[in-house]
């Protein structure tokens, strides 16, 4: 965890400051159970909601290309 | 001595096995890894950064169909009265334990999605971010599994009545 806040140029003294205190544990657990209701089984899960509800979602590093279908699909419905 | 891997795939019954295979556990390995979609749509899709990770699912799909064929083929020509060698069944446990290295990730990960625990987690998530020294240690295991299948030939005993019945012939002379 902490190689991959190095890699992405974080202030490490504040980011071990905050992960060691746990102070952010209560958001995360919170996100973490709202990903599991809402039926999440991995990273990166998307759900795009059309004008009129209907709901896709998209599991996994998809295509652009799948978005713009799904996009259209909602739209056009 | 025969090559009992080209053997295998000399017969037509093994040759379709290995493609059911192949088929069988290529999707389910680029299934795996984000290579093939089913939802929303049937997509497949490589990003640029993946192409490493492609060839060795595909390699390793491969090596797992040649083990598991040829190692089936010496089981099945053990039980027919030859004298295979141990290397069939090895083969086939290697073969599974080695192909089925995806897994080792994927179960601690959907342990998790099922609220189990966040121990298994982070064992899922360790073994996912060394996927490709797993999966090059597999491939490894595999090819050693293939050089040993190729090495260890298979002597097909003759019928027991063919033998009598050409002692016969020689003593008749």
């Amino acid at each position: 965890m902490e190689t991959f806040a190095q890699q992405l140029g974080l202030n490490m003294t504040q980011f071990s400051q905050s992960f060691n205190s746990g102070k952010y544990d209560l958001l995360i657990n919170a996100n973490h159970s709202l990903g599991i209701q809402a039926g999440v089984t991995e990273t990166p899960t998307f759900f795009l909601i059309g004008p009129n509800g209907k709901m896709i979602s998209i599991v996994g590093g998809q295509s652009e290309l799948v978005f713009e279908q799904a996009v259209a699909s909602l739209t056009s419905g | 001595m025969s090559s009992p891997i080209l053997d295998a795939f000399k017969d037509t019954k093994y040759v379709l096995l290995g493609v059911v295979i192949v088929v069988g556990y290529g999707i389910m390995l680029l299934f795996f890894d984000q290579f093939l979609f089913f939802s929303p749509y049937f997509t497949f899709y490589v990003p640029a950064s993946a192409y490493a990770n492609l060839l060795l699912d595909l390699l390793l799909t491969f090596l797992t169909a040649i083990v598991l064929t040829v190692s089936i083929r010496q089981v099945s020509l053990r039980r027919q009265g030859g004298n295979a060698s141990k290397t069939g069944m090895l083969g086939i446990i290697v073969a599974l334990l080695a192909g089925a290295c995806p897994c080792y990730y994927l179960v601690p990960l959907l342990a998790v999605a099922g609220t189990i625990g966040g121990a298994l987690g982070a064992v899922g998530i360790l073994l996912n971010a060394f996927q490709i020294p797993i999966k090059l240690g597999a491939m490894l295991i595999l090819l050693v599994a293939t050089y040993k299948l190729n090495k260890s030939g298979v002597c097909k005993i003759l019928p027991s009545s063919q033998s009598v019945s050409q002692k016969q012939r020689f003593n008749l002379k």
